[in-house]
């Protein structure tokens, strides 16, 4: 048991040695004091039998023996609830906690309240955990659809062209995320084609079908996780940067003008993790115009 | 178009867990009145808990889920209030915008229940159908009051059911949503209720049913259509469903024959994935002519919080599989319940058609709704 407390107190004290964390190694000390003046021929048999595996009788030792473990075993307790960042299960203070823990069980002293106090610095540590932001990699493909807008323009007027597309994205997702928050970028590439029509067809009789479109879709997102197994809901700003080459009216003197080639939007996302594999949504609005894309892929997470 | 509303039954629920509809409903396959467990449902996991004291238990809050919020003092009688209105705006923040206010649902519904478990039930619900938007001039706007379904059911034992009277026909995903496809092109919208007898199975992993009906025997003989349903679901993976759904009916004009396949996924607090595909054959028997389609549906919630659930519905609809031409409907939606008996629900459909040289562009509509229940 000196071993072990000595061991324990170097061990807590140099990392939690200020302020109230003081006050609780101060009065482990004056426990561990007691324990060795009044019980420390238990102290050591105990340490003993745990040592050998041996069967440990509780009636062999003194109620105030006990008491004073747990005493020495609910301060430790505190001293660990006051760690603000997570530590390894291996970490020397943790493994103390845990055989305070051991021989409080052996004594079978308030099995239960060790129990929850077990429970709570467990529960404060794998809140901790959660806490920590950790990188994870994700590939995707979409099937992803928009509308952009050209414009054709004769010697007289202007006519305004609507663009359908639809086509696939595959692509490469990062994610920085602790329990409850996402933040991530993506990058897709964007391999479409678009039907192409006049806006008002009653003023201009035009139509291109088949118009391939390639190019590069990127995203951040932030997220935020909505049930244990990772379903998110979050907001992204992506951008477009595509190139499609529309066919001027042969032999009419008229030109097109293609629409934006770059294209930022702003939407919301989702995604549903089912094991490895999950399936995600996109809806996002043209900051500049009044277009909005929509996107439904599956992917696989790293 | 005929636009409907919105009615009372979440598939999407399965995300909480409930597989099946006969935990909340007294129709087993979903829709209609609620039985005291779903309200109590409703009241607690379902709607937001701030507005309550934090003194109150969640059995509190539950006991105020009944009629007017009192605990029934009988076992055998229940009354149920709805109210349902919204505000319907379609190309909002354009100007061509329109606004229609339609109240979609005025219901009373009274059920009688006894013997063990409720083995018997008879339900009534008496309503107005909605105006029909899209109807010929003089019809739109006219108010009508009737019998929305009234059956009697009997469970012959925790496995087996019977029920007879006008009801929704079994077939597929009985989502909210009136307006979706898997709806509308199947005939199982809100006022496609048809008279007809369902046989309902309940096992650990398999729930299904046999309908056979006669159509709406409040409707002209002519347009009545008579035939026989059957879906079946099976549990996966402990908490996932998937399904399949076959229909074929006809009247002195037109048969048709649906047959689809869906899935349900549980993916916990109130999370789902609903997905639906279907095929359906029209044959117009003066021409001789028939027409096939096919339709998807997908559905995704979320549950940022108690009360509040995001989702998407994500619709395809190829009406005929002959030409190259389809339309997706993409409609982000928030659905809010802030305290219980009380839904307030925000939809945002967007309509792209696809097809060889069709460029058109989207359309739009944004719901308002609010829904209220006594």
């Amino acid at each position: 048991m000196k071993i072990l407390l000595f061991t324990l107190l170097m061990f807590i004290v140099i990392p939690v040695s200020r302020g109230e964390s003081r006050d609780y190694v101060k009065e482990i000390l004056e426990t561990k004091k007691r324990i060795d003046s009044k019980h420390s021929a238990e102290s050591r048999k105990l340490q003993k039998l745990i040592k050998n595996a041996q069967t440990v009788d509780p009636d062999d030792f003194s109620q105030e023996f006990k008491k004073l473990n747990f005493k020495i075993y609910g301060l430790v307790a505190k001293i660990l609830q006051k760690i603000d960042s997570p530590v390894p299960e291996t970490n020397k203070n943790r493994q103390i906690f845990l055989s305070l823990r051991e021989n409080l069980s052996q004594l079978e002293y308030k099995e239960s309240n060790v129990e929850k106090v077990y429970d709570l610095i467990q529960n404060h540590f794998k809140n901790l955990e959660e806490k920590i932001f950790k990188g994870h990699w994700r590939l995707f493909i979409d099937y992803v659809s928009w509308q952009n807008k050209a414009v054709l323009n004769d010697t007289v007027s202007e006519y305004d062209l609507i663009i359908t597309n639809k086509g696939i994205c595959p692509g490469i997702n990062y994610a920085r995320e602790n329990k409850n928050f996402s933040f991530s970028i993506d990058a897709c590439f964007m391999l479409a084609s678009g039907e192409v029509k006049a806006l008002d067809p009653t003023a201009l009789t035009y139509s291109q079908s088949n118009v391939h479109a390639v190019g590069l879709k990127g995203s951040l997102g932030i997220g935020h996780f909505v049930s244990s197994t990772k379903s998110e809901i979050g907001l992204k700003i992506p951008v477009i940067f595509v190139s499609q080459l529309l066919q001027d009216p042969p032999n009419s003197g008229a030109t097109i003008s293609e629409g934006s080639e770059f294209i930022p939007m702003a939407g919301i996302y989702s995604r549903w993790p089912l094991g490895k594999f999950f399936v995600q949504t996109e809806f996002s609005k043209f900051l500049s115009q009044d277009h909005i894309l929509w996107a439904l892929g599956a992917g696989y997470s790293f | 178009m005929f636009l409907t509303g919105l009615s009372w039954g979440y598939p999407n629920y399965i995300g909480h867990g409930y597989t099946s509809c006969l935990n909340c409903h007294f129709n087993p396959f979903g829709n209609g009145p609620l039985n005291d467990y779903g309200r109590a449902v409703s009241a607690t996991l379902v709607s937001a808990r701030w507005a309550y004291p934090k003194t109150w238990t969640e059995e509190e809050i539950a006991e105020k889920s009944g009629f007017l919020f009192k605990k029934p003092k009988q076992d055998w009688f229940r009354t149920q209030i709805n109210y349902r209105r919204f505000k319907l705006t379609r190309n909002p923040g354009s100007n061509e915008k329109t606004d229609l206010w339609i109240t979609m649902q005025a219901d009373a519904r009274a059920i009688i229940k006894f013997g063990e478990k409720d083995r018997f039930v008879a339900v009534y619900n008496y309503g107005q159908i909605p105006p029909r938007i899209g109807a010929p001039p003089g019809e739109a706007n006219k108010e009508e009051w009737k019998s929305r379904e009234h059956y009697l059911g009997y469970r012959l034992n925790p496995r087996l059911g019977l029920y007879a009277g006008l009801m929704d026909k079994v077939f597929g995903v009985r989502v909210v949503e009136h307006i979706a496809f898997s709806r509308t092109q199947t005939q199982n919208n809100q006022s496609d209720q048809t008279h007809g007898v369902a046989m309902h199975f309940l096992t650990d992993n398999w729930e299904g049913g046999i309908h056979g009906f006669v159509g709406n025997l409040d409707q002209n003989e002519d347009l009545r259509m008579k035939g026989g349903s059957t879906m079946i679901e099976r549990t996966v993976g402990g908490t996932h469903r998937v399904g399949a759904s076959y229909m074929n009916s006809s009247n002195s004009s037109f048969s048709q024959q649906n047959v689809s396949v869906h899935a349900r996924l549980n993916l916990k607090e109130g999370s789902s994935i609903i997905g639906e595909i279907g095929q359906i054959q029209k044959e117009i028997k003066a021409t001789q002519t028939t027409v096939d389609s096919r339709y998807g549906l997908i559905q995704t919630y979320l549950r940022p919080t108690r009360g509040i659930y995001v989702y998407n519905n994500i619709e395809y609809l190829k009406s005929d599989l002959s030409n190259e031409n389809f339309t997706v409907r993409w409609g982000p939606g928030v659905q809010v319940f802030p305290v219980q008996k009380i839904e307030l629900r925000a939809d945002i459909y967007n309509t792209r058609a696809f097809g060889t040289e069709v460029s058109t562009p989207d359309s739009w509509v944004l719901l308002l709704q609010t829904h209220l229940w006594l």
